[in-house]
């Protein structure tokens, strides 16, 4: 387990370099003078754009720039933007509120696309089950910018149910039309993964054995049933959990929630490097601890898996 | 999902202010809230003072810098929070709000006198030095002020601003003070404009206090002015800005007493706060005009802005070179239906090449060449060779210019019978610029000027003359001499009424030429809430201080 | 964007998918036929829209007439027009093309990455596994917007080949873990254990017996990805960095048909109704293919 552990870390630190590296080879490889961009159409003087260049190192090469990047990073500097703001600050002020956001997104995921997911299994062929399936697929068919001004204009505007924008409502419900919004894809999935798993083992014959036994359809479910068929479930939650920490540009558009997604949009657009690099490098990280713990508990949970390692 | 509507009010803490960069017709880039001016508070509109309680809140695009020398995106902000050396208003007219006069016999040497008793918020007093400081400091190369370029025109600025190395100097040698109240400036060529350049929106002429340069990095979180507004807190990463009026403002009052600029990422979304009473003020996307117009009745504002919208022209393409050709393309765009369609019918077509907010403009000076007329064109092309090979229609995408363009591509597509006319949108606004300038765009481009003080002097230069401390990034493919020789005449004139004439004749030259094809003259365009009672603006923007609001 | 799915593959005994009874299967369910019928007639309409477009008079997606915009359905309209004034049922006839092309280019450059590195990494195993896997979670964790607009960006061009490939880019990881755990599971079958002792090659196992295996709850996913790309397509095209003019998809119209959604909803409606009615019968084909396949769903 230890050695895992280690060999884990190990290719953390190689991964991490090689990521943060190409990230920046692809903000330095983006078209276009982003200081002489700074003030949009309106030129800014040559001196003023010699010195911003030269402040935020835009006239050095790569090499030197990624360097200098890392070397840093090793004092905990994230760098600044083109305004002299430090990245570290901004992504501080962003990250609660994408947090918050997915999380809540993740809840709704996990609640109402388990129950969703069980109870149509529960009801294998019949008309919830179609029904749920149905209602499912149709969710994931609509784009999420359609989808989320649509419930804005109804449930925000219109009925208000719902704040229209932003989090000064606070937790729950400045967040909840947002995140239902954000989670209708991972929703769906995650139903008719549980759908299926429990379908699965509800036709198994270890179930057949336990309804021989006597016990409690109940319990069967309850206990047995849902232990084995959570795992693709959990699997696919850990892995989705990390899509939603990567923030929700349209989302966090729409619903004026100043989080990670809008700060990385706004950044590559304005070419900064050091804050894209800073903010797309916590996601890789994110997603790269988080497939670690699956793999770890995957592996505790069954012996198969860790005969190789 | 039948819950009751539970939402907290944001209730009575808040006031207004407004993106600019969310401003109807004209928003470009990042930053550029073109040609927003709002007025300090100066204005002579006749008020009963602060009204204890009121307030409004404003959605507003992020602002970033706000120290006034480098403000970019914080138009709003910054004026609320400062008053001008003069004013001036949609006509044209130009009144003194923090100066007292503004004269010179020469158009080179310009005196200015400051009103006594102006304080900045922090109680101390407004002196020449405050002003002669600041526009050191903003035109000083090395602390790369984005608006140093505003100040390109007072003598010594090229001292500040070498062609490479440390300046060695750091003040302008236009710049002397004479008394606490007077001082004088010296530009390295006549400009009888200058008074105008002096006005609401050119924030790099605001003044600024000694003891911000004790720490200009808490200065630019929280500027200290001399206007009607005061902030009270430093700016926080991320939040809200909220202003109180200054007690002890020394010129007309505020009406509302305080004002809470709330970002906003997307226009469509603050918009849909105002129809739910969340926001007071907000700008309309040209998407939003014909719902806005509905919905909003007479709190939709439509403001004659200093702004112009053109279509450029890649004069590199030998294509090109036959005027025919670009009358032609002029001549094939139904800007009437285009404005009905895309913009509610709000804004103006073009028929000059300043917007008429800008004194003397020559209005239906471009004729029949900026008259729609599709036989005409088609037959003008087939004289000037007809046509061959692709037209690109290019914009910077990601600002809402979609649908403007593609309409454009499609008239020239079907009124001049080339099959090859496309569109395309470049990722941002820097892609954008470096085709510009590298001549790579292969077919008719955008183009406009939001220009910071309304004088034709400032539209044209935009377009003709290299300036501001910088080359000609944004002006058009040809630059003819004729109308840079008479744009310098023009410039030289104490007497505007000859300037103008100076100028009307450059635009007629323009006329025959076309290197630019006039398209529309801007209007930025505002919702309010019901509780908005007056909205008075100035050059498009809104005067902040005279907002009144129903308490 | 893709809808992840855990397949459970149950090899049969004698190593290789029961394929007889699918068909069986599939074509007592009416469900089936109606979806198959949506897919074939898009199919039909792809490659030739030309039969289609002019069937209400008009027929050709670039005939805009700005004096007609945004007029609702009517004669000569049957689904209105949009803002630029063009015939919104010509184009979504020549959209059809270019979505479903984005949707299968899409699908099939993942697939072909996915099952080079989910083979590699499954039937390797050890080292190559690992790197694989760390390969697939910086896909997967990467900024997909970023990508996008360097991709888009450096190769100048917004065509339908270009934005597949940024679509792929991003759609293989998902797939390959898919592929990945399927031939994990294959790999402990006895059969395959029984070929290695015979003394098969490497490359000869994976062909023969391996991949077959693992091909079926793949393409089971697959189907359903098509769906999600050609939804994915248009949010791509909403933040600017998709397709652009003179292209003609459903996510261009939807994206500028969002903007006036509330003034002329039938600009938003139509396009959206094509686009579910699409993503649906897919995903629903693919479902259905799946449970067929999987024998303990039968």
């Amino acid at each position: 387990m230890m050695r895992f552990v280690v060999r884990r870390l190990l290719e953390l630190v190689v991964v991490f370099l090689g990521v943060t590296f190409l990230i920046y080879a692809m903000v330095f490889a983006l078209q276009g003078d982003p200081i002489a961009a700074l003030a949009g159409d309106r030129p800014l003087p040559d001196s003023v754009v010699r010195v911003l260049r030269a402040r935020y190192h835009l006239d050095e090469s790569l090499w030197q720039q990624y360097l200098r990047y890392l070397g840093g990073l090793l004092q905990g500097d994230l760098g600044t933007d083109f305004t002299g703001r430090p990245v570290s600050e901004r992504m501080a002020s962003r990250w609660p509120t994408t947090i918050v956001l997915a999380l809540t997104a993740w809840l709704l995921e996990v609640l109402v696309g388990v129950s969703l997911g069980l109870w149509a299994a529960l009801r294998h062929g019949r008309l919830a089950d179609r029904a749920v399936l149905l209602g499912t697929i149709v969710v994931s068919s609509i784009p999420i910018f359609v989808l989320g001004a649509t419930a804005q204009l109804y449930l925000g505007v219109r009925w208000r149910v719902f704040p229209v924008s932003g989090t000064q409502d606070g937790w729950p419900m400045g967040f909840l039309l947002p995140a239902a919004c954000l989670a209708v894809f991972g929703l769906a999935a995650v139903s008719r993964l549980m759908r299926g798993s429990v379908i699965d083992a509800m036709s198994s014959d270890w179930v057949r054995t336990l309804r021989a036994k006597g016990l409690s359809p109940r319990r069967i479910v309850g206990v047995h049933v849902m232990r084995n068929s959570g795992i693709p479930v959990l699997t696919f939650l850990a892995v989705d959990l990390g899509y939603l920490l990567g923030g929700a540009i349209v989302v966090e558009g729409i619903f004026n929630m100043p989080g990670i997604g809008q700060l990385l949009f706004a950044a590559i657009r304005a070419h900064e490097g050091p804050t894209v690099v800073g903010v797309s490098t916590v996601l890789i990280l994110i997603f790269l601890v988080i497939s670690a713990l699956v793999d770890i508990t995957n592996s505790l949970l069954d012996p198969r898996i860790r005969r190789d390692r | 999902m039948q819950h009751p509507h539970r939402r907290r009010r944001r209730a009575a803490v808040v006031a207004v202010a407004f993106a600019l960069a969310l401003t109807g017709a004209c928003s470009v880039p990042a930053g550029d809230e073109p040609g927003s001016e709002e007025s300090g508070g100066a204005q002579p509109s006749a008020s009963s003072g602060t009204q204890p309680g009121t307030s409004l809140v404003v959605a507003e695009s992020e602002p970033g810098d706000l120290n006034p020398g480098k403000q970019i995106t914080a138009y709003d902000q910054v004026m609320a929070l400062y008053t001008s050396l003069t004013d001036v208003a949609t006509d044209g007219t130009v009144t003194m709000a923090a100066a007292d006069s503004v004269t010179s016999d020469d158009a080179t040497t310009w005196t200015i006198k400051l009103k006594d008793g102006w304080t900045f918020h922090n109680g101390e007093p407004v002196t020449s030095s405050s002003y002669v400081d600041a526009w050191n400091a903003t035109a000083y190369g090395p602390n790369a002020w984005a608006n140093s370029g505003q100040l390109a025109e007072i003598a010594g600025y090229d001292d500040l601003n070498p062609e490479s190395g440390k300046p060695t100097t750091d003040t302008m040698s236009g710049l002397a003070v004479v008394d606490d109240l007077t001082f004088t400036v010296t530009l390295s060529a006549p400009d009888g404009q200058f008074p105008l350049q002096l006005s609401q929106a050119q924030t790099g002429l605001f003044p600024i206090p000694e003891s911000a340069f004790d720490d200009l990095d808490a200065y630019n979180l929280q500027p200290v002015g001399q206007g009607p507004y005061m902030m009270t807190e430093p700016h926080q990463e991320n939040e809200d800005i909220t202003v109180v009026a200054y007690d002890d403002y020394a010129g007309t009052a505020p009406l509302t007493e305080s004002i809470v600029f709330k970002n906003y990422a997307d226009t469509s979304t603050a918009y849909n706060d105002v129809l739910a009473g969340n926001v007071d003020v907000a700008g309309v996307a040209p998407a939003k005009i014909a719902t806005a117009m509905k919905e909003f009745g007479d709190h939709f504002y439509a403001n004659p802005a200093p702004g112009i919208a053109f279509l450029g022209l890649p004069l590199w393409d030998e294509r090109y070179d036959d005027v025919r050709v670009r009358q032609a393309i002029s001549m094939a765009i139904d800007r009437d239906t285009i404005n009905d369609v895309i913009y509610g019918g709000q804004l103006e077509p073009a028929t000059a090449f300043t917007p008429p907010t800008e004194p003397g403009t020559p209005e239906g000076v471009c004729g029949e060449w900026c008259t729609y007329d599709p036989t005409k064109a088609k037959q003008l092309l087939e004289e000037a060779g007809g046509w061959s090979g692709e037209m690109v229609v290019t914009y910077p995408g990601g600002f809402g210019l979609d649908e403007l363009y593609k309409a454009y591509a499609n008239q020239l597509r079907q009124n001049l019978g080339i099959d090859e006319v496309t569109t395309k949108s470049t990722a941002d606004f820097a892609e954008f610029a470096e085709l510009r300038a590298d001549a790579k765009l292969e077919g008719p481009y955008f183009s406009r000027w939001g220009a910071l003080y309304p004088s034709q002097q400032n539209t044209l230069r935009a377009f003709f003359v290299p300036g501001g401390g910088g080359g000609c990034t944004n002006c058009s493919a040809s630059q003819p001499d004729e109308v840079v020789d008479l744009l310098e005449q023009a410039d030289g004139q104490v007497d505007q009424d000859a300037a103008i004439a100076l100028y009307g004749q450059a635009q007629e030259i323009l006329a025959e030429q076309l290197p630019i094809i006039p398209m529309f003259y801007e209007k930025y365009m505002f919702v309010t809430s019901d509780k908005v009672s007056d909205f008075p603006s100035s050059q498009g923007s809104p005067v902040w201080s005279q907002v009144a609001v129903s308490s | 964007m893709t809808v992840e799915i855990e397949p459970s593959v149950t090899p049969a005994a004698d190593g290789s998918v029961v394929r007889r009874g699918v068909w069986r299967t599939l074509r007592r369910r009416p469900a089936f036929w109606v979806c198959l019928v949506a897919v074939a007639l898009l199919a039909v309409v792809a490659a030739w829209p030309a039969g289609f477009g002019g069937l209400f008079g008009g027929g050709d997606p670039y005939d805009c007439d700005l004096l007609e915009s945004a007029v609702g359905p009517g004669p000569g309209h049957p689904l209105g027009t949009d803002l630029q004034g063009c015939d919104i049922y010509t184009g979504l006839v020549y959209g059809t093309r270019t979505s479903l092309s984005i949707g299968l280019l899409t699908t099939a450059l993942a697939l072909g990455i996915a099952f080079l590195v989910g083979t590699t990494a499954g039937y390797r195993g050890g080292w190559a596994d690992s790197v694989l896997a760390r390969v697939t979670d910086i896909f997967l964790g990467f900024p997909f917007i970023l990508g996008a607009i360097i991709i888009l960006n450096s190769t100048g061009d917004r065509s339908v080949l270009t934005v597949s490939v940024v679509l792929a880019i991003f759609t293989w990881p998902t797939m390959a873990r898919i592929v990945r755990t399927s031939v994990r599971q294959v790999c402990d079958a006895e059969f395959v254990a029984a070929a290695r002792a015979m003394g098969l090659r490497s490359s000869r196992i994976v062909v023969r017996y391996v991949l077959p295996n693992a091909l079926g709850p793949t393409l089971a996913v697959a189907t359903i990805t098509v769906g999600g790309v050609i939804v994915a397509e248009s949010t791509l095209t909403f933040l600017g960095v998709g397709l652009q003019a003179p292209s003609v998809s459903w996510g261009l119209q939807l994206a500028s048909a969002q903007a006036q959604f509330q003034e002329h909803p039938h600009m938003l409606l139509f396009p959206s109704l094509v686009l579910s009615v699409t993503v649906i019968s897919l995903i629903a084909l693919g479902d259905m293919l799946r449970d067929a396949l999987d024998p303990r769903g039968r």
